[in-house]
């Protein structure tokens, strides 16, 4: 079961000329253990590299690392620690880090005004450190958005600040498009758009990874920004203007923090960065941690991943009916009020005033369909007993169950006997027989179009929880009024799937407040998020991954500094024996 | 009593000394959260509960030998232990995967080479048993536009994963969707790829977790919030529905505890 993998680490002198290699595979010489850390923005960060010591090869700072794994070259470092000569250790740790830190050591000189971010790349590279670095250049790989800087100045002069502050530019609009800067195997600095339509890959519990670790991060939410503008003279700083996010702020109060641009930075290129903080911040971010993944051809690209835990009972809250924008309705005889002071959970509730209903309705549609559900739940708070919803749900082939299912509300307020009318939909009562009262009785059918027949006459009788018409199956549940009353819609594997939901007002001259809906169902759950970084480490004599996912870096130019051991001891040779 | 067999990596096989017997205190652990294992052990559907990996032991017969003899069986037992992948038991055709332990051999006092305590430990990588043999319940050769319902039986005694093997497809096959019923466990496979060629072999292995499409891995085309199915005890409902002309076939291995 253990997996074949080739392993080759080869060295190079800072001018390309080939020194020596090790492999994995027990034939000397040979490297012990490998850990190698990538990130998604910069790349490579570190590695180290663990040797037998009685091996004999020449070794010295800021020389090359290639790393080949089964036959492709996964990275390209650069060595800056060699351990001291006199060491007791029986092996030899070397260690290292990619080009990108490089950028670090790099300083812009110029500021710019009405460039692309493209275009200020391309000077950066070509004019202000050409040669300065082993990051190697080409315009064909810088690929921003097209967005003109009316003025741009760098906070931080460092190369890999000014691409860090350009990131936060493009970033604009994080969700839809995420722009990262990193520098490949093959020495080239590239600035793209992360591809994040598809899933890289989609690991599942049990197989791919055991005991995920998921943690829901609050601790960096931010849902306003004020921006402050440096004055060039006196070098203090004035309000530019603030910029926020107003449903994270309902939803989790204001969170705000100050943003401080230079004095060269136009207000919209300092609104840009701060747009982009808030898209990437808003909400609580879910971070998920796998270990001892299995490796590839390739390293495991960055972009989006799919993390599927195991099957079992998952609750997927579909809207908190909050707000109406992520609906789309037709409400001509209708009313929907959002009201803030009845409500169950979140923070607001849909009240509804059916004056007529002949086309009202409101609807919700998924991104994408929520399949092998068992039941949908709404929420529902009757004001009144005619209060009545039917609820169509369709799937992502257009099928839908429309009025196979619906809800049927007993209407008064003191029911005493219970009958199915002749021909309407509507149990009435008399005052014969004190039975149900305030009951919501679920249709379901394959077919809900035949009619009732002419003559059928249904008595509920007290104590009875079921019962079964003409083929229907009829399930009622309490309904209370002026409470929250959850209403189950089973789904009984008509459907694979909901992609929409609509929900239609039926009962004329009511109030209700529909406060929440929920999909519930034993199915597997699929967390979407982007892989951050990933460790490659070397045990048991084969490769494994450790990958973090969706736990986004403030700086990454910090997480370098963290690592980052200068060392000017160039050509420190040491030949050991 | 059952007679054991171990197999190498080529499927070559060795027979154990008859007589060769599990011990009778067998101890298996239940383990509620995902096996212990990561992914080389094989992989486990994550179900409700499973088994633990666990060791297994096997005492063998005393032996009475001459010197050479008992090193030469020693030497061959041991050498097969090292390259053994699975331990089958011959009698009723089951087998589970292993990885050897160790081994122990004890030497009666006296004077003749008598040794009646022996006995080998594997760590089962899998938590099962299962058949040798693939049980094939459904075959549709050529291309049909398919959508409809499989019983299937399990009769083993743990849930039991499926090998479906999609092929022949004659033209794009831009969605298979499975759903067992009874456990409601549903996968849905969007493959861009799938049907471009004639000779596109799709492959959904829910024992080790992965859809391949000729050879490749390609569980990213599994929709979200779906995942790999298995069959409930007794049996299962296998609801399928393919977009698309192709043929498949549907394996499967019950699976035993002991």
């Amino acid at each position: 079961m253990i997996r074949d993998f080739d392993t080759i680490v080869k060295f190079y002198t800072p001018s390309g000329i080939y020194i020596d290699s090790f492999n994995m595979q027990g034939t000397n010489p040979y490297a012990m253990q490998l850990k190698i850390t990538d990130e998604k923005i910069g790349g490579l960060k570190d590695f180290s590299i663990t040797i037998q010591r009685d091996v004999t090869i020449r070794m010295f700072n800021q020389m090359f690392v290639e790393f080949w794994i089964n036959q492709n070259r996964w990275y390209t470092g650069i060595v800056n620690f060699l351990p001291e000569v006199d060491q007791k250790k029986d092996d030899i740790e070397i260690q290292g880090n990619g080009l990108y830190s490089q950028l670090q050591d790099q300083v812009m000189s110029h500021t710019y005004n009405n460039k692309t971010p493209q275009e200020i790349i391309d000077d950066i590279f070509t004019n202000q450190i050409f040669g300065k670095t082993d990051v190697l250049y080409s315009i064909a790989n810088i690929n921003p958005p097209a967005i003109t800087l009316t003025t741009f100045e760098a906070n931080d002069k460092k190369v890999a600040s000014v691409l860090e502050n350009l990131m936060e530019i493009c970033n604009v609009n994080f969700n839809a498009a995420e722009y990262i800067c990193y520098v490949h195997s093959d020495k080239y600095i590239y600035f793209e758009e992360m591809e994040k339509a598809t899933l890289k890959r989609n690991f599942f519990e049990g197989s791919d990874f055991q005991d995920p670790k998921v943690k829901i991060k609050t601790n960096k939410l931010i849902n306003a920004i004020d921006i402050f503008i440096t004055d060039a003279v006196s070098q203090t700083v004035a309000y530019s203007s603030t910029v926020n996010d107003t449903d994270s702020i309902a939803y989790y109060g204001e969170s705000k923090q100050k943003l401080t641009i230079p004095s060269n930075m136009d207000s919209d290129t300092g609104e840009n960065i701060a747009n982009y903080r808030i898209e990437k911040w808003k909400n609580p971010k879910k971070t998920i941690k796998l270990k001892d993944l299995k490796i590839e051809e390739e390293p495991f690209p960055f972009g989006l991943y799919g993390i599927t835990t195991r099957h079992e009972l998952n609750r997927f809250v579909v809207d908190e009916c909050n707000t109406l924008d992520t609906w789309t309705y037709n409400l001509a005889g209708s009313s929907i009020f959002i009201d803030d002071a009845i409500m169950m959970s979140g923070r607001n509730s849909f009240r509804w005033e059916v004056t007529s209903y002949d086309s009202d309705y409101i609807q919700f549609e998924f991104d994408e369909p929520l399949w092998f559900w068992e039941d949908l739940i709404l929420w529902i708070r009757p004001e009144d007993w005619e209060c009545e919803y039917q609820v169509y749900v369709e799937d992502s082939d257009g099928n839908s169950l429309n009025s196979d299912y619906f809800i049927l509300e007993v209407n008064d307020l003191n029911p005493d006997y219970l009958m199915l009318e002749n021909g309407t939909d509507y149990f009435t009562t008399n005052s014969i027989r004190s039975v149900f009262r305030n009951v919501v009785i679920e249709i379901i059918h394959d077919n809900r179009n035949i009619a009732l027949e002419n003559n059928d006459l249904f008595v509920l009788e007290n104590g009875v929880d079921e019962l079964v018409i003409d083929g229907l199956e009829v399930v009622l549940n309490k309904m209370v009024l002026g409470d929250f009353n959850p209403v189950s819609i089973p789904n009984g594997n008509q459907i694979y799937n909901i992609k929409k939901i609509k929900i239609a007002s039926v009962g004329a001259g009511t109030t209700s407040y529909l406060d929440r809906i929920e999909v519930i169902g034993r199915m597997f759950s699929t967390s979407k998020l982007t892989m951050e970084k990933i460790r490659y480490s070397t045990d048991n004599n084969q490769i494994l991954a450790d990958a973090d996912f969706g736990e986004i870096e403030e700086n990454a130019v910090d997480k370098i500094k963290e690592i980052k051991e200068t060392q000017t001891s160039i050509f420190s040779i040491f030949e050991k024996h | 009593m059952s007679q054991f067999m171990l197999i190498d990596e080529d499927d070559n096989t060795y027979l154990l000394p008859e007589g060769t017997v599990i011990p009778d205190d067998v101890k298996i652990k239940a383990d509620n959260k995902s096996i212990q294992r990561s992914f080389r052990d094989g992989a486990v559907f994550p179900g409700i509960s499973r088994m633990k990996s666990r060791d297994i032991s096997l005492d063998f017969p005393h032996w009475d030998k001459t010197d050479d003899d008992f090193r030469d069986t020693i030497n061959e037992l041991l050498s097969w232990c090292v390259k053994a992948v699975k331990l089958r038991d011959v009698t009723r055709n089951i087998e589970t995967d292993v990885l050897f332990q160790q081994t122990s051999i004890k030497w009666d006092k006296g004077g003749f080479l008598r040794s009646s305590d022996n006995s080998v430990q594997f760590e089962q990588l899998f938590p099962y048993w299962e058949d040798v043999n693939y049980s094939i319940d459904y075959v549709a050769g050529t291309p049909v536009t398919t959508s409809g319902t499989l019983t299937i039986t399990n009769n083993g005694y743990a849930e039991m994963p499926l090998l479906i093997t999609f092929s022949n497809p004659s033209g794009l096959v831009p969605s298979i969707v499975l759903l067992v019923t009874e456990n409601n466990q549903g996968m849905t496979i969007e493959d861009p790829s799938f049907g471009n060629n004639v000779l596109d072999v799709l492959i959904m292995d829910s024992k080790n977790c992965e859809v391949t499409l000729n050879g490749v891995k390609r569980n990213q085309y599994i929709n979200a919030n779906t995942g790999f199915i298995t069959i409930p005890l007794t049996q299962g409902t296998l609801d399928y529905t393919i977009t698309g002309n192709v043929g498949f076939s549907v394996q499967y291995k019950a699976r035993y505890f002991i």
